[in-house]
């Protein structure tokens, strides 16, 4: 391999980026997560795989292009997020941007590493879930579905590409830092859209046969249609079906993507380099007198979590995300086995979703307060007692967690006065114990490494600290539904605290508030 | 209460830190006086930080104990926090929050009164050259600029003893110019400061007394000229003296 060669680099860029993945998590862990996702992806798509077997009939019917090429767009805008996520760490997260641009490396050749490893993530992304498509088609003896891993490649370097593109647009119109933030909320999005696809059968209810419904909808594409499945539109989409000239096709078309993409944006992405640094212009000062209210200790300690949080743009993002990873459990929690909504229950369902959702606020909260002290010293060698300053973080936690858990509780008392009362006293019991648990395991790290594993300290007090929001929830539904299993819930959640109390007490940690 | 002595800033007796069977200090007494520049020296890894981090209570001794104007850090240790200033080599800064809004929060945290707390940011702000960067948030500020906010953090309080870990790191030749002037400033005000570097020329021309900690013990103690005598190196540079008293032991 010659030296200073794309290939070159480029092994070197996946080198790295697999160090940093092995760095974060065991390469045993790794593996065991991926045979589990594939494993998961398998299962879900047997199951659609199943109720098209009658239209997924070899020779496959002309229709199948245009599902093919739907089921492409719909991956699509998922792709793209993941694209922007990876291109912002490789742009801007690892740091050897300055030493390879000083470099005598032409910077279309930097820029085109780059442009691939992205593409080699988003592969690796998308191909825990549309892989399966490959393997399964095998089983139903439909190898022709082995075209998914063609159509992948393809993909995946046009999601790289405008992954880039957008990415560098991003920086320039809102600077690195920020740029960082959307991307995240993109690749959120786009996973929660993900799931939410994965689950259209279930929107049908079990009345409804899906299989049909996709019949029905390919009547669109039907001769005189506007989108017969012979059209031109769809000739790359044939790549799914190892079609040989729209296997072509895409690649051909992916590879010119790319090569458009670092041909024109390889000089954008040298001077994007240099944009790392964040100052904001100096913007002039006036004159004038410093003046400062009277507060206690406590109003300043609640004051400058609250001014650190809302100035964090990345940290209210991981917020938002830790609150968006529930909406799956909250939709498997209203829709599971199509029950319809109108038979539910409202009540004690809006109860766990309460508790839960509070709970993962004022943990997420605390996680910030607690783990992301930048000044913990300062504030040890000040006069405000370690007592104080622990309730001081207590407090920053609760109070937003309360203030969205305690109106919606009250909300549904006059909707169901039961679940009610039991959401506002558990949405109260649970933020309280959670915020508990992360004081009594105070590791520190930087502002930006607070929601990363490695910021979590006491594994298992982490995972309590974890699990604690679900436990009082399920018991919050039990309760509100007034099975006798919520006591067994009810113990519990109060045995996890327990644990975690017993933790932090032999870790010798001070445990008073 | 220890026994009050006016002259007395801070007054170690036997303070002493392990870490499991290491013993990071062990036994360390020693007094500095109010308005006295106290200089502690050491190799890499000799105890200095961990003895400085003992005195401003962020751990708590083994054995032994500090008092700050006679106030113990380990039985009063809000009076005794009161009346000190801790700065590490890294300041203790929130990189977002304002120049203004950390000073604002530092004198919350020390109780100062809020119209005492403006007149002093106003007053230190101007002295260290940060007026004009007032409205920035920190984490814009150079490596000189953090540190100079993080003394105008330690000052805003009007402390008595000052601990300064490395305060010089990083600095570039103006800053520490300007840290240096500050901290001579505050001595001559009557105020105490004690401080770790490991450059020799600023314990040399700074400091009226200084420490040599080694292995966890205060090996040698006094004025230049005291230390020259005991290191049998007559006319000698700190430096020599300090690598002669080091290998001593």
């Amino acid at each position: 391999m010659i030296r200073g060669s794309l290939p070159w680099l480029l092994r070197h860029e996946l080198r790295v980026r697999w160090r940093e993945l092995t760095g974060e998590t065991k390469p045993s862990t790794l593996l065991l997560a991926g045979i589990g996702i594939l494993a998961v992806a398998h299962m879900i798509l047997w199951g659609i795989a199943g109720s098209l077997r009658d239209v997924l009939t070899t020779p496959l019917p002309p229709a199948a292009v245009p599902l093919a090429g739907l089921a492409v767009l719909l991956v699509f805008p998922f792709g793209i997020a993941t694209g922007v996520n990876h291109a912002v760490v490789a742009l801007f997260d690892r740091g050897d941007l300055d030493l390879l641009v000083s470099s005598p490396l032409g910077s279309r050749i930097v820029f085109g590493s780059r442009v691939v490893a992205v593409a080699a993530s988003v592969f690796v992304g998308l191909g825990l879930f549309m892989l399966p498509i490959g393997s399964i088609g095998l089983m139903l003896g439909i190898p022709q579905l082995l075209g998914v891993v063609p159509t992948l490649v393809a993909l995946s370097l046009v999601c790289a590409s405008i992954g880039m593109l957008i990415t560098l647009l991003l920086v320039r119109w809102l600077g690195p830092r920020r740029a960082r933030t959307v991307a995240q909320l993109l690749a959120a999005f786009g996973g929660m859209l993900l799931f939410l696809a994965t689950q259209v059968p279930a929107f049908f209810g079990d009345e409804t046969d899906f299989g049909e419904v996709i019949v029905n909808a390919l009547s669109h594409f039907q001769p005189g249609a506007a989108l017969v499945p012979d059209s031109l539109v769809w000739l790359p989409f044939r790549s799914m079906f190892l079609h040989p000239l729209g296997t072509l096709v895409a690649l051909a078309g992916a590879g010119l993507v790319a090569w458009l993409a670092v041909t024109t944006l390889h000089t954008s992405f040298a001077r994007g380099v240099g944009l790392s640094d964040t100052r904001r212009a100096r913007r002039p000062v006036a004159e004038g007198h410093v003046r400062f209210t009277e507060r206690g200790a406590m109003t300043v300690l609640l004051r400058k979590e609250w001014k650190l949080i809302l100035r964090d743009p990345y940290l209210l993002s991981q917020v938002l995300l830790q609150v968006l990873a529930l909406v799956p459990a909250g939709y498997l929690l209203f829709f599971t086995g199509s029950a319809p909504l109108g038979d539910l229950d409202i009540g004690p369902a809006l109860a766990v979703l309460t508790v839960v959702l509070c709970g993962t606020l004022a943990s997420a909260l605390a996680r910030i307060a607690v783990v992301g002290e930048e000044a913990g010293d300062l504030l040890a060698s000040s006069p405000v007692g370690a007592s104080r300053v622990k309730r001081g973080k207590l407090l920053a936690s609760l109070v937003p967690a309360l203030a969205l858990g305690v109106p919606i509780s009250i909300g549904i008392i006059f909707q169901s006065p039961v679940a009610g009362v039991v959401a506002l006293l558990l949405t109260i019991v649970t933020c309280v114990t959670v915020v508990l648990m992360r004081l009594w395991n105070p590791v520190t790290s930087a502002r930006r490494d607070v929601f990363k594993r490695t910021s979590m300290g006491d594994l298992v007090t982490a995972l309590l600290e974890g699990f604690s929001p679900i436990t009082w929830g399920i018991a919050a539904y039990l309760l509100a539904t007034g099975s006798v299993w919520s006591v067994g819930f009810l113990v519990l959640s109060v045995a996890l605290f327990g644990i975690a109390f017993a933790r932090a007490r032999a870790r010798g940690v001070d445990v008073a508030v | 209460m220890s026994a009050p002595d006016d002259a007395s800033a801070l007054r170690l007796t036997g303070l002493t830190k392990r870490f499991g069977s290491k013993t990071a200090v062990d036994d360390v007494s020693l007094e500095v006086r109010r308005g006295e520049l106290y200089a502690l020296l050491g190799p890499n890894g000799a105890g200095k930080t961990t003895t400085l981090r003992m005195v401003a209570g962020l751990l708590t001794p083994d054995a032994g104990d500090a008092f700050v104007r006679g106030h113990s850090i380990r039985t009063e240790p809000t009076a005794a926090k009161q009346r000190l200033a801790f700065l590490p080599d890294d300041p203790l800064l929130y990189g977002k929050l304002t120049a203004l809004e950390y000073l604002d929060f530092v004198a919350g945290l020390w109780g100062v009164a809020a119209d005492r707390a403006a007149e002093r940011a106003t007053e230190l702000l101007k002295w260290l050259g940060l007026w004009e960067n007032r409205f920035d948030q920190s984490e814009t500020f150079s490596r000189g600029m953090k540190q100079k906010l993080g003394l105008a953090g330690g000052l805003i309080h009007d402390p008595e003893v000052m601990i300064l870990d490395e305060p010089l790191t990083g600095l570039d030749a103006a800053a520490a110019r300007d840290v240096k002037d500050q901290l001579t400033d505050f001595v001559k005000s009557g105020k105490t400061v004690v401080l770790t570097t490991h450059i020799m020329e600023i314990a040399e021309q700074m400091a009226e007394r200084i420490g040599i900690i080694s292995g966890g013990r205060l090996i040698a103690e006094g004025t230049l000229d005291e230390l020259r005598a005991a290191s049998g190196r007559e006319g000698g540079t700190l430096e020599s003296v300090f690598l002669e008293l080091v290998a001593q032991r």
